[in-house]
């Protein structure tokens, strides 16, 4: 065979790459016990932590006071919540459609001004969090579901437009050439040769985004922006320990239930035809 | 590399005639339809048998048998003497350590380097904590240097295996199941992604190795050519069962359009 | 917009249904709602200007809150990642130990991880374990779980069996199974998972000024307090300067680990 044995040099070279991944790892270790210092982390705390919840939980939580998400105040903030929902994913994506366009690559109409623009915005309005939007919105227009809508819209105008634009950027570029080459405009080809290929997509995304708007506007009232969050935020103030459960579980029961949906209407959508 | 160039076969070495492995009544089944109606087969310590058949003839169930990636639904395996059928979980990873595979998709982990892949075929000899750190023995580095060079790809040990061409990477599979050792060689299907011109080097060193290295070599082959330009003994497999059995010179067309009946027609 | 069932006569009933309720979320929101004259009368529009005019004096004083809000969310994304590893392996179904029982209880973990928002988990670990970062980052790590777990789950679950054949093939143990067909697999989407992720938690950090952890969210609820719109408008860019950081660096390291 011939073959001579390798020399120990090879083998070194060959044990180079994993040496890099060692170092990663031990720089990752580093940086953590880092940030556990910076961050004055107390990790004695952490000892027994799960028995503390189990205490705190059975002692102070249950049993959850139902009467409390009974009262019709209560189930009316359901119902707000739900049309800050609806009203503010329909302006949200509205607003999302032409961002998305804008800041497609593959398909915006000025790659220099606007589609830098559109991306700041997307990314801006992504980058506050809803809650932060919730109490600067408070504080330009006042309590009420106006603020928790426009918080709303903010955070759907991020979410959905982020993935529109991202499908739009993912689409097959040949419809795109064949339109351009015939002297199609770029709304044209948007509307003739990206729309369609995205349409199943963006109905999914739609539906997605109901779904995580609708999480977010149960607690945008904490900060007075409408809706059940308003609820939760007073009963913890009181420290009405057993409404706040039954609060708690009722947002997780509206949550999972919305959830389910937008899973079972995405499972719906995958199937039917194009 | 030394012990095995010790055992290669010249012009003095007697055939050994007794069976490295030898199958009797193995039945498979997928739920109710029956894949393997009854199989038996012996493959001798020199034999290179090449199993020819139509897709869906159980060609790859009755490799997969063998080392129970499929489990059978009877019969016996008899793998140096030992039933490979009854034995539990951890005897079995032994018992697969001795027989290497050879597959048609190459089965390499992709993001790793070939030399990564290559030893992996020992893997049933590695500890866990070895496994996990990835820093392997020294000598087993060395020795699957040895066997990517023999197979040709010394410049490509570095390399991740996910760069490599078809035929590149059959050959670290080749490296790979010889890395184990083996007493005995299942390959399934080792030509089947390749081109033709491809698929006869492929084959070629299949043959060479193994002859090296006196390993008795099972191999699946769809191709009739092939399986006639490289195999000692042939097995034609139809419905789960063998129709066919015999030297290359012995079969004929009238046989061939037997086996392929479903296909011809 | 194209709805679920989206065929002709269907499409146009859920398309006049869906505008006949925005129409009344609309009516609700703005007119029963919103006392208009009272609103003009705060002058929103001189409060909007205020946020356009960032209070830049302050950017010194920010970095080293920016500083403690990177950490926060990298520890928050390393706790949750090492979290939802085991809960991956249960609600992954083709490598799920108990079969149905322990897949069902691995897909309720990651349900309930993410249908409790990040500031309900705040609020609960700041009862078990007082006010700080840890309560924070414990809320966040909790609150990243689902979504971590649920997309190496599915990526476990499309992972090429070929190898995995072959590592058996060659005698392995189970672990090593996991370890050389599994892990190389789904690795390269998991990092992309956790960037994203990490990411999105420096976003979640910004709330947790509530609890009393400290960063950004501290700075901001200070301005905020105080009324202080351009210094709420600082503290946002230096948000939007850290993850647009962020975006650049998660690029560059989604591409090495391809």
């Amino acid at each position: 065979m011939g073959a001579s044995p390798q020399t120990p040099a090879n083998a070194a070279a060959l044990a180079r790459p994993r040496m890099r991944s060692y170092l990663a790892l031990v720089g990752t270790l580093v940086l953590l016990g880092y940030a556990i210092e910076r961050l004055n982390i107390d990790l004695e705390r952490l000892v027994g932590m799960l028995g503390r919840i189990g205490t705190v939980l059975t002692d102070r939580y249950l049993p959850p006071n139902y009467e409390h998400i009974l009262q019709p105040d209560y189930l009316h903030s359901v119902l707000e919540t739900l049309e800050m929902t609806w009203f503010a994913t329909v302006i949200g994506l509205l607003l999302a459609v032409p961002l998305a366009w804008l800041s497609a690559g593959n398909l915006t109409p000025s790659p220099r001004l606007l589609r830098p623009v559109a991306r700041l915005v997307i990314m801006g309005v992504r980058a506050v969090h809803e809650m932060i939007w919730a109490i600067i919105l408070v504080s330009l227009v006042g309590f009420g579901m106006l603020a928790g809508s426009l918080a709303l819209v903010c955070f759907c105008v991020g979410f959905a437009g982020k993935l529109f634009s991202e499908s739009l950027e993912a689409i097959d570029p040949g419809p795109i050439e064949a339109l351009r080459a015939s002297g199609a405009g770029s709304l044209q080809v948007f509307w003739f040769a990206a729309l369609p290929q995205v349409r199943q997509t963006w109905a999914g995304i739609s539906i997605y985004s109901i779904d995580a708007v609708f999480r977010a506007a149960t607690v945008v009232g904490f900060f007075g922006a409408g809706g059940m969050g308003w609820f939760l935020r007073q009963s913890t103030q009181l420290v009405a320990s057993h409404d706040v459960a039954a609060i708690v579980l009722s947002i997780m029961l509206v949550v999972i239930v919305s959830e389910l949906a937008s899973t079972w209407l995405r499972h719906r959508l995958d199937q039917s035809p194009a | 590399m030394s012990r095995n160039d010790a055992e290669r076969p010249d012009a003095a070495a007697a055939p050994d005639p007794s069976p490295v492995l030898r199958i009797r009544g193995l039945e498979a089944r997928y739920g109710k339809r029956e894949v393997l109606r009854g199989i038996d087969l012996d493959v001798a310590r020199d034999d290179f048998v090449a199993i020819i058949g139509p897709s869906g003839s159980g060609k790859s169930t009755l490799i997969r048998c063998i080392n129970r990636l499929v489990e059978p639904s009877g019969g016996q395996v008899l793998f140096e003497g030992v039933d490979l059928l009854p034995l539990t979980p951890p005897a079995l990873r032994r018992a697969r350590r001795d027989i290497g595979m050879i597959f048609q998709e190459f089965n390499l982990v992709e993001r790793m380097t070939v030399l990564d892949n290559v030893v992996m075929g020992r893997l049933g000899e590695t500890g866990t904590l070895r496994s996990l750190t990835r820093i392997w023995r020294k000598d087993v580095v060395d020795e699957a240097l040895t066997l990517i060079a023999r197979v040709g790809l010394s410049e490509h040990a570095r390399q991740r295996a996910d760069r490599l061409s078809g035929g590149q990477r059959q050959r670290v599979g080749i490296a790979r199941a010889l890395m184990q050792r083996p007493r005995l060689l299942l390959v399934d299907e080792p030509t089947s992604s390749l081109d033709p011109r491809i698929a006869r080097e492929v084959m070629m060193l299949i043959r060479e190795v193994a002859g090296e290295r006196r390993i008795p070599v099972l191999c699946n082959i769809h191709d009739l050519d092939l399986a006639l330009a490289f195999c000692t003994r042939m097995v034609g497999l139809q419905h789960g069962k063998a129709r066919f059995e015999g030297r290359p010179e012995a079969l004929d067309r009238t046989s061939v359009q037997h086996i392929y009946e479903a296909e011809v027609l | 917009m194209s709805l679920p069932g989206d065929s002709g006569r269907y499409g146009l009933a859920w398309l006049v249904a869906g505008l006949i309720a925005f129409v009344f979320c609309a009516h609700d929101i703005l007119v029963r709602d919103t006392d208009w004259t009272r609103m003009m009368a705060g002058h929103p529009w001189e409060t909007l200007a205020r946020f356009g005019r960032p209070d830049l004096t302050l950017l010194p004083d920010l970095l080293a809150p920016a500083l403690e809000t990177v950490l926060m969310a990298t520890l928050a994304s390393f706790v949750g990642l090492v979290l939802a590893l085991p809960v991956a392996w249960l609600g992954a179904a083709n490598i799920s130990p108990f079969g149905l029982i322990s897949f069902t209880a691995g897909r309720s973990l990651m349900t309930l991880s993410r249908s409790v928002h990040e500031m309900v988990w705040a609020l609960l670990f700041v009862s078990a374990v007082g006010l700080g970062a840890l309560p924070g980052i414990l809320a966040l790590a909790v609150r990243s779980v689902g979504f971590l777990a649920r997309t190496l789950a599915e990526a476990i679950e499309d992972v090429a069996p070929g190898p995995i054949e072959a590592i058996r093939a060659t005698g392995g143990s189970p672990f090593q199974v996991v370890l050389f067909g599994i892990v190389p697999q789904v690795l390269p989407t998991f990092v992309g998972c956790v960037i994203f992720e990490w990411d999105i938690n420096i976003r979640r950090s910004t709330i947790l000024g509530l609890v009393g952890a400290g960063g950004l969210g501290l700075a901001l609820f200070r301005q905020m307090a105080r009324a202080d719109y351009a210094g709420v408008a600082a503290v946002i860019l230096v948000v939007l300067a850290l993850i647009l950081a962020g975006e650049i660096i998660s690029d560059r390291a989604r591409k090495a680990v391809i």
